[in-house]
């Protein structure tokens, strides 16, 4: 009876994909190969295309902007993801405790809430609340006691970087929870009561039996950090000038992409930093998936 | 019966320590948008001088000084004229091929399930530079095909719809249709599409804020400031009003507000539809 249908509608189920099919190749891949093309030009949009071979990823690996554009971009993922997936990781932990049933859901929806907001509009909003001259923030701080000056944020490259990885780290931390809370809640509660039994305490279960089961969420949380992370651009770019400024300390490689592509119209260049860019992202993906399962496989 | 005491006081703390984190953390969480919109009542020159906790009476002025030199109001209707789109095309394609997926066997429909399923790692400013040449070559630059027509192509739609059909649509259903002699496109309209609504319900929430938030590809493709939906639009508030902070506040405000206030309407919906992604992803 299975085969028999299978058969039947074997030509049906094509007719039902074809039309994903065609606009997923026309609209998302051929682009993408146009621009692997590309990356293999020199091309400004007036004059005509030429064909340089390799030499726009002989300038990428050597291009010190395109390095420190990658090296900025890591930097800011580094120094919000531990401290966005070790907040994440508390705070699913006592989410998933009993005695918060009633709140739960307020509080996810208020840590959650910065993740739905237009990232333009945050990092707009907080470029004028950091403003050094009339900014809220200073003023409050100054109100405080806090500091004596108002605080250039935004011309240190310690600061600006600093305050783009929180402005990422606090729309995303409410992100992550949700995700490992469920993976927290998944877990049965009887390996818990054996582990009481036995003379566990909190921290021992927590280390011993809710770390070890939640390791896939954990590793998807983490993954997509770095997945966004490598594509960080709406936050720094209306941070800043748009060059990353002060120093380029925060521009990031998507942002050197566009401005090679099209605010220097060296198209043939910003295609060749796409695939850089491409690149260094599967590497990163497989490598960090590898990291995180391969050695959960080696304990058992 | 000490020990009880104890453990009951150690477990109130424990509940006292974790209410306060928590409700810090909420605080830091909801004040930017407080101070946004309490600082969008205020003129930039009261801005410019202090800290304010209460509305002020400039919100009309603000607001005036905005629309004067700013097209937000247009930002908002280009960004639904992008968005609606976009959000039915995606439910649409991804329930007509997750079912495809899910219901019939063909040759190679493993290859192509998880070949489409691949493409979601394409990061997609890699295609960038490609897509503004195919734009521009098909004569679509400064309009939302650009936009629109790749925006439609969600594969993660495609997944999750697939994975639904599988564990909520019976085969039954389709089968005693058939025996009534009932088209296979019509199986799918009126029988499966219905049945797939709670699905697809989530999946237009998600995708629909996806394509509203983003930034880079119509700063990409459109190059008319009146045409810019509203992310590009809040983002060169600051080019335009190099002062006037009290305009740039309610600017925000108005691209914030109605999140937020859509977002607390569906917000069980919405976090619920959080873990689709990560459980079997």
């Amino acid at each position: 009876m299975g085969s028999k249908f299978a058969r039947k509608y074997s030509i049906t189920g094509l007719y039902f994909i074809l039309p994903f099919l065609v606009m997923l190749l026309l609209f998302r891949l051929y682009p993408l190969l146009f621009t692997f093309q590309i990356s293999f030009m020199r091309w400004d949009l007036l004059s005509p295309r030429e064909f340089l071979g390799l030499a726009n990823y002989q300038r990428l690996v050597a291009d010190p902007v395109f390095l420190q554009s990658v090296w900025n971009t890591f930097l800011i993922w580094l120094m919000n993801v531990f401290f966005r997936l070790g907040v994440a990781l508390v705070f699913a932990y006592f989410l998933s405790q009993r005695f918060f049933s009633r709140s739960k859901h307020f509080f996810m929806a208020v840590f959650y809430l910065p993740n739905l907001i237009t990232a333009t509009s945050i990092a707009t909003l907080f470029a004028i609340l950091l403003d050094w001259r009339t900014g809220t923030f200073n003023f409050l701080l100054i109100e405080l006691g806090l500091i004596e000056q108002p605080v250039y944020w935004l011309n240190s490259a310690f600061w600006a970087r600093a305050v783009t990885a929180f402005t990422i780290g606090w729309m995303w931390f409410g992100y992550a929870a949700i995700l490992l809370m469920a993976g927290m809640s998944a877990i049965s509660e009887d390996l818990y009561e054996s582990a009481t039994i036995d003379g566990a305490n909190e921290f021992q279960k927590f280390r011993r039996i809710t770390i070890p089961l939640i390791r896939p969420t954990l590793t998807y949380v983490f993954v997509i950090s770095l997945i966004g992370g490598l594509q960080n651009f709406d936050i720094p770019m209306v941070l800043t000038d748009g060059l990353g400024s002060p120093d380029r300390s925060i521009l990031t490689t998507v942002m050197y992409l566009y401005n090679q592509s099209f605010r220097n119209l060296n198209l043939g260049y910003g295609a060749a930093i796409s695939f850089g860019l491409f690149a260094v992202i599967m590497a990163v993906t497989a490598a960090s998936f590898r990291t995180l399962y391969g050695n959960r496989d080696g304990i058992e | 019966m000490y020990t009880t005491t104890s453990m009951r006081t150690s477990e109130a703390l424990k509940k006292f320590v974790v209410f306060t984190l928590f409700g810090l953390t909420a605080v830091v969480c909801i004040v930017p948008f407080f101070t946004m919109i309490i600082n969008a009542t205020h003129s930039a020159r009261a801005l410019s001088s202090g800290v304010y906790l209460l509305p002020g009476d400039m919100f009309i002025e603000n607001y005036r000084t905005l629309i004067r030199r700013t097209y937000i109001w247009h930002g908002f209707m280009n960004s639904a004229t992008i968005a609606i789109p976009v959000t039915v095309g995606a439910c649409y394609f991804g329930a007509l091929t997750g079912y495809g997926f899910s219901r019939f066997r063909f040759k190679g429909r493993n290859i192509l399930f998880y070949g489409i399923l691949g493409t979601i790692m394409i990061p997609p400013q890699a295609a960038l530079v490609g897509l503004f040449e195919f734009a521009r070559g098909l004569g679509v630059l400064d309009t939302y095909w650009g936009i629109i027509l790749p925006g439609i192509v969600n594969p993660q739609a495609v997944f999750w719809l697939r994975m639904y059909t599988d564990s909520a649509i019976p085969y039954s259903l389709m089968e005693s249709a058939r025996m009534e002699g009932c088209g296979e496109l019509r199986i799918f309209h009126s029988i499966v599409l219905p049945l797939l609504k709670p699905a697809i319900a989530t999946i237009a929430i998600f995708s629909f804020v996806q394509i509203w938030n983003n930034y880079i590809i119509p700063l990409v493709l459109i190059n008319t400031r009146r045409k810019y939906p509203l992310p590009v639009q809040i983002a060169q508030l600051d080019d335009v009003w190099q002062q006037d902070y009290g305009a740039i506040y309610v600017g925000v405000t108005i691209s914030v507000v109605p999140i937020i206030i859509v977002f607390f309407i569906l917000s069980k919906r919405i976090i619920g539809g959080l873990t689709l992604g990560a459980v079997k992803g």
